[in-house]
């Protein structure tokens, strides 16, 4: 059985699949820095438990990121998990959607990735242990109607984590780029609100599946976490029937219309 | 007898009844024999409840907690199913069918959890016989498991094999516990969902300290009549009795 971190830094810790994962660490008894922008959700996430300490931190800034991570390790000490959940989604058709709203997607999803990563892994690498869990999503890899700005950032997450995973093969740092279908959180229902099209239709898998898959995967030396019922089959037929998507797309909306 | 409704705990205050909003939990039961049941819980001045002629049922949970009052938290329970405190001597057959019936509380033996404010909690608050112990738990692959270390001393592991889809009802159980020679009984509910059941399905490995010695005095390991798991479950506890 593996022991849990010593230390972990969970971000998008104030809600869904962040703020499961502090708890999940909380309760093994992993010291959790959790960090989100949004104060009431952390609040809610630390409280009653003494091993979590919070940090208020939008992972678009570079130098507020970095500043929070030396905070974190003087504080904790060295963090040997990062979970990387923050994100956010803003479905629209991409023609009509205000640029900084893509501006946005990218520098909270994609730049966020980038600034977490660049400050935790130099000590992993220099401590040669270590886990760099980051979220992407099944839309990293599906390109989706109204969902083409978060779609597009999920991409490069993807592909920043495989080239990462590639480049420090052997280090003794796990990875594992998390690529869930839609699942039953806030930002869920926020989506559902805010756009009718981008997932209708799709019921959201239960959190704790996802959760559960990262470990796995971490213990499997499996780079991508493709958790729920068939996601796995979704995910190699778009790798190698690429079209086949689309088909289905255009058959889900005739259907709809 | 006064119940207070609220309480502090490491200066944060705790209100009754105490919420639990999302934990799951892993659960084998064993017959065992009822003399040997009734030796170990003596001292509760409880009666053990008896399914079947001079069998007991002696239940090992483990559970997760993730979003409750008392915070995050392991837990492991050594529980047994009891009469109710003051029900008249029974013949075997109407002990079988107070069992059929459900009407029975569980006594909690022994209760370690792995952080401070749920052990404080616990304690002070019901009298439950909670202590600071490691709980490891893994659910990364089909079969849950658990291993409970004491002061570094293995105590046991406990794999729990997935079941069968069952209907998942709300209940209300009466928790019995004995602390500093005073009985309690704590109203406890259950709003369970995902829940999974079958026969056996339970592997325990159990090592030398006293808790492992105890389980052994019960004839365990053994096989589990019934295995369970619960994915999610809401869980009220409200302010004990002192009988």
């Amino acid at each position: 059985m593996t022991p849990s971190p010593a230390v972990a830094l969970v971000t998008g810790a104030g809600s869904g699949m962040g703020q499961l994962a502090a708890r999940r660490l909380a309760a093994a008894g992993s010291s959790v820095a959790a960090i989100d922008v949004d104060d009431d959700g952390l609040a809610a996430t630390v409280a009653r438990a003494p091993t979590m300490r919070s940090w208020t931190c939008d992972v678009s800034d570079a130098d507020a990121v970095e500043r929070v991570v030396k905070e974190v390790e003087s504080t904790l000490g060295p963090i040997d998990r990062l979970v990387h959940a923050a994100g956010i989604c803003l479905p629209a058709p991409l023609a009509g959607q205000p640029v900084d709203e893509i501006d946005r997607t990218i520098a909270v999803n994609f730049l966020g990735t980038a600034h977490m990563v660049k400050a935790v892994l130099p000590g992993m690498l220099d401590r040669r242990r270590g886990d760099v869990i980051a979220f992407a999503s099944l839309a990293g890899w599906l390109p989706s109607p109204h969902l083409g700005a978060y779609s597009a950032s999920k991409h490069a997450v993807v592909a920043f984590m495989e080239v990462l995973a590639y480049e420090n093969r052997g280090s003794g740092v796990r990875f594992a780029c998390v690529c869930p279908p839609v699942v039953d959180t806030p930002m869920a229902a926020a989506i559902r609100a805010r756009d009718a099209v981008a997932i209708a239709g799709q019921g959201g898998i239960d959190p704790t599946v996802v959760v559960d898959a990262i470990e796995s995967s971490l213990e499997a030396g499996e780079l991508f976490v493709l958790p729920g019922k068939g996601t796995k089959s979704v995910w190699r037929a778009r790798r190698f029937a690429p079209r086949l998507i689309w088909r289905q797309v255009e058959r889900a909306t005739s259907r709809g219309a | 007898m006064s119940r207070a409704s609220r309480y502090t705990i490491q200066g944060h205050e705790v209100t009754i009844p105490v919420e639990v909003r999302d934990a799951s939990a892993h659960m084998a039961s064993f017959l065992v024999p009822a003399g040997a049941a009734q030796d170990l819980i003596g001292y509760s001045g409880l009666e053990v409840a008896e399914p079947l002629p001079g069998r007991a049922v002696c239940s090992l949970a483990f559970m997760r907690y993730l979003d409750s009052d008392l915070g995050p938290y392991h837990e492991f329970a050594v529980a047994f199913l009891v009469r109710h405190k003051g029900m008249e001597p029974a013949s075997a057959l109407t002990k079988a069918a107070e069992v059929a019936r459900g009407f029975l509380g569980a006594f909690i033996h022994q209760l370690p959890v792995n952080q401070e404010f749920t052990l404080e909690a616990g304690r002070g608050i019901w009298g439950f016989p909670k202590f600071l112990a490691d709980i490891d738990l893994d659910r990364s692959g089909p079969i849950a498991r658990c291993e409970l270390r004491h002061e570094g001393e293995f105590v046991l592991s406990l794999a729990i094999r997935p079941g069968f889809k069952m209907p998942a009802r709300g209940s209300s159980v009466d928790a019995y516990s004995h602390a500093d020679g005073v009985l309690r009984r704590t109203a406890w509910s259950m709003e369970p969902a995902g829940v999974r059941g079958r026969p056996t399905g339970a592997l325990l490995s159990l090592g030398d300290h006293p808790i492992a010695k105890e389980l052994r005095s019960l004839g365990l390991p053994g096989r589990a009549v019934f295995s369970s798991s619960i994915d999610h479950v809401r869980m009220h506890f409200q302010a004990p009795d002192e009988l």
